[in-house]
């Protein structure tokens, strides 16, 4: 990968489903809406990938495409959002953790769509955490700043799994698709 | 779009207006211009206004939860209007909703 300037390289789905135009313009366009409400199709078995340095100004792009996906997917507007917020979470917590604020890391987002699921795979070759405590949510009891985004992730996401190693650190994140139901503040509402 | 502030003084407030996205990118600047208003002094009040902002992560909320710590050891008080569905909804999420105080408008707040 080219290091310096911010650089966003895309692959294609490997899918036998023909990509719909959204998202080809919502990523060649880098259209920054978060979400498309009209779409409402669901479409499983998307894989996509994209690999950014970890440029916090490339988070927006990040959110974008994170949005459509989850859209595609079949997730409503409400569950779609709360699943950028974690995916950005767990970005910002690789530039600011696992490259301390550096901006030519390598961090590679994976994304797949299944009929009942949506999976993240962030992938970088960061410092890996030092202290396990640093990967589970504080008590929100105190309040002060900090700390907040593995609460939000992990109250966002079904499963949430670390992995470390061979100069890699791996975090997978699911949400699994409950139709009929949406999610407010993490918490699955019939 | 990148972020937009602009800080206006109306009635003895403050009132921080910001436009845009508040992620890990623009949050330090959030977070100076909320810390720099209330280490003015000047003002009774400090308003933050987020009627333009459709997005806000843990940083930002970091930034205003430190914001209100400062306005209470300063005796100023600190308060939030114009949040739209999705900052609302992480506020929610992180259960600090009920910490600040929180209108719906500048116009609000004023009266209040």
């Amino acid at each position: 990968m080219r290091r310096g300037a911010p650089d966003v390289s895309l692959q294609p789905p490997v899918s036998s489903l023909r990509p719909p135009l959204l998202r080809w313009n919502a990523l060649a366009g880098a259209s920054l809406i978060g979400y498309n409400s009209r779409v409402r199709r669901r479409v499983c078995g998307l894989k996509l990938e994209l690999s950014f340095p970890s440029d916090p100004r490339l988070l927006r792009v990040v959110r974008s495409v994170v949005g459509q996906m989850a859209g595609l997917c079949g997730f409503e507007e409400d569950e779609a959002r709360f699943i950028v917020v974690a995916v950005d979470e767990a970005c910002a917590n690789i530039i600011r953790h696992a490259y301390g604020g550096r901006t030519d890391g390598d961090i590679r987002l994976a994304c797949s769509t299944e009929d009942d699921r949506i999976e993240f795979t962030l992938t970088d070759r960061g410092r890996a955490p030092q202290h396990v405590a640093r990967l589970q949510p504080r008590s929100l009891e105190e309040v002060r700043p900090g700390g907040l985004g593995m609460h939000l992730i992990r109250s966002v996401m079904d499963e949430v799994r670390f992995r470390f190693g061979e100069g890699e650190n791996q975090l997978q994140l699911t949400k699994l698709l409950h139709p009929g139901r949406r999610v407010q503040s993490g918490a699955i509402i019939e | 779009m990148s972020i937009q502030i602009d800080v206006r003084k109306q009635e003895q407030t403050a009132v921080i207006n910001v436009v845009g996205d508040i992620d890990l990118y623009s949050s330090p600047q959030v977070r100076q211009t909320i810390l720099d208003a209330l280490n003015e002094k000047s003002d009774n009040r400090v308003l933050v206004n987020l009627t333009g902002v459709k997005y806000i992560d843990s940083s930002g909320v970091a930034s205003l939860v430190e914001g209100l710590q400062l306005a209470r050891r300063s005796h100023v008080r600190f308060a939030l209007c114009g949040l739209n569905k999705a900052p609302r909804q992480v506020l929610e999420l992180t259960r600090l909703i009920n910490v600040f105080d929180i209108f719906e408008s500048i116009e609000d707040a004023l009266k209040a």
